[in-house]
């Protein structure tokens, strides 16, 4: 398994390669605002990509750190992170966790 | 008079200790201002308002109207718009007058809500700020990237844009997009849409609480104004931390009031054990706990939650506060059994129906490594494990989850 760390409901996993696939830059450094909370996961410095399924990537080409509201930062260092979002359970569907 | 130890210097590269302090405390107080529930002198707003306009090099509006809530303003502004529904109780609420005037200003409004925002009136008085901007730059010789722009900024304006715009007019943005219908009533919320003014009903509704906004630049502009030169954004500065939100015509202004709760926590949090954490003058408002979005029982009425709510709850933030204002009796409400223990959390089985005891969730209670709250997460009935159940939220198996850093 490739590196990973947490913060809270967001696990970065360190990418060998990059996607084939066209990734979009997202304007803002939000990299996932919780729906009731308005708490933010915020990337201090780098890049927010988006894959057209809604993936999100970390590009960073200097060490940098997660700015959270609710947790301690976490650092991350130069490459590109895939943001794995925690999910939840239910008899409908697996639902992303919603905080 | 201020020290003039305290004021910059053309050419000035940094903040002395001295003036690093009076910067704090002068973003402590603005956000005293700007947040402040008392009653305002609403005649030395509107002169704050006419001096804005004229710093602009337009006329002051004939008429000035004040609302008593954000929605009356997405009311007034959203008439010609047969896409977005106010509820009638808001719209009721707007006087004759108002709308009567509003009839001269319908080509300002459809410019400053679809045509042209920036070549509007409100588009003009608000584009001081940028003149301002250039003046500070010109006369102090500030450069935008330098060290001293850029100190400035991070205690004035991040610290305005931490406890005012986000703390408490993103909170605001929200429940004014839920309280009317418009296109995008039925998508999810889009935390990048907050403060966007692309279509008609995002512009309404930033009108409507445009002060939370407009805030951060406008302290930015005011520190500079009061601790350097004086600049053409202070009017627009005073008349801005007096209101909620606002729209400026030609001949019409629409003003509105700030609430007269905005209750808080220790950390800035829109928070409130009482009732409404924001009510403005004719009862409407939110709730919040500690800065999250509750219905009205959870607060008010803690007594009757029951597991249905809890389970009902979509969102692990509100489940988890239904779980800590049901207290002691939640464990004995869930009824669960555990089926594992280990350092990652618990798991629970929860039957959901007393008529067929087969039908059963799980639930792994989980500590969150930075706050210590803790959180129950639903995961499949095939899950053994508390350490599987966590590693199964993320998609991992067991053996492949190993965080290097946890918080």
């Amino acid at each position: 398994m490739s590196p990973h760390s947490r913060q809270g409901d967001l696990l970065f996993v360190r990418q060998d390669t990059r996607p084939a696939a066209a990734l979009t830059t997202r304007r803002s450094n939000v990299i996932v605002a919780g729906k009731a909370t308005g708490h933010a996961h915020r990337l201090q410095a780098g890049t927010i990509l988006e894959a057209k399924g809604g993936a999100r990537s970390l590009d960073i080409t200097q060490t940098t750190r997660v700015i959270p509201e609710e947790h301690g930062p976490i650092t991350l260092d130069p490459g590109l992170w895939l943001v794995v979002r925690q999910r939840e359970y239910s008899l409908e569907v697996i639902r992303k966790v919603l905080d | 008079l201020i020290d003039p130890a305290l004021r910059l210097q053309p050419g000035q590269r940094g903040l002395t200790p001295e003036q690093e302090a009076e910067a704090r405390r002068f973003a402590e107080a603005y956000i005293q201002r700007q947040l402040s529930t008392e009653p305002v002198d609403e005649e030395e707003t509107e002169a704050f308002l006419w001096q804005a306009y004229e710093a602009a090099g337009l006329t002051p509006p004939h008429h000035i109207h004040w609302l008593d809530e954000p929605l009356e303003l997405v009311a007034a502004l959203a008439r010609e718009y047969e896409w977005i529904e106010v509820d009638d109780v808001f719209t009721e609420r707007v006087s004759h007058c108002v709308w009567d005037d509003l009839l001269r200003e319908r080509s300002e409004i459809t410019r400053s809500l679809r045509d042209d925002p920036s070549q509007s009136t409100d588009g003009r008085v608000r584009s001081v700020q940028r003149h301002a901007k250039a003046n500070i730059q010109h006369r102090l010789g500030l450069r935008k990237e330098g060290k001293l722009a850029a100190r400035v900024w991070d205690l004035i304006a991040h610290t305005l844009l931490e406890s005012v715009q986000i703390a408490v007019g993103e909170h605001l943005a929200r429940e004014v997009a839920g309280s009317f219908t418009h296109p995008d009533s039925d998508r999810p919320w889009d935390p990048d849409r907050i403060w966007s003014r692309e279509s008609a009903h995002e512009t309404c509704r930033w009108h409507s609480i445009c002060a939370y906004d407009e805030a951060v630049d406008l302290a930015y502009l005011h520190y500079f104004d009061t601790y350097a030169v004086p600049n053409q954004a202070h009017a627009l500065a005073h008349f801005n931390e007096r209101v909620c939100g606002y729209w400026l015509g030609k001949e019409v202004a629409l003003l509105v009031r700030r609430p007269r709760v905005l209750s808080r926590d220790a950390a800035g949090r829109l928070h409130s054990a009482i009732g409404k954490c924001i009510e403005y003058r004719d009862g409407w408002g939110c709730y919040a706990w500690h800065g999250v979005r509750v219905d009205e029982k959870v607060i008010l009425a803690p007594e009757t939650l029951t597991r249905q709510d809890w389970t009902n709850a979509r969102n692990t933030e509100v489940r988890r506060l239904i779980q800590e204002r049901m207290g002691q009796r939640f464990i004995w409400e869930l009824g669960g059994c555990v089926i594992n223990t280990g350092p990652r959390g618990t798991l629970y089985e929860v039957s959901l129906s007393t008529y067929h005891p087969t039908q059963v969730v799980r639930y792994v209670q989980v500590q969150d490594a930075s706050s210590e709250r803790e959180y129950f997460l639903c995961v499949p009935p095939t899950i053994q494990t508390a350490a599987e159940a966590v590693a199964w939220s993320f998609g991992l198996s067991v053996e492949a989850y190993s965080p290097a850093q946890e918080t």
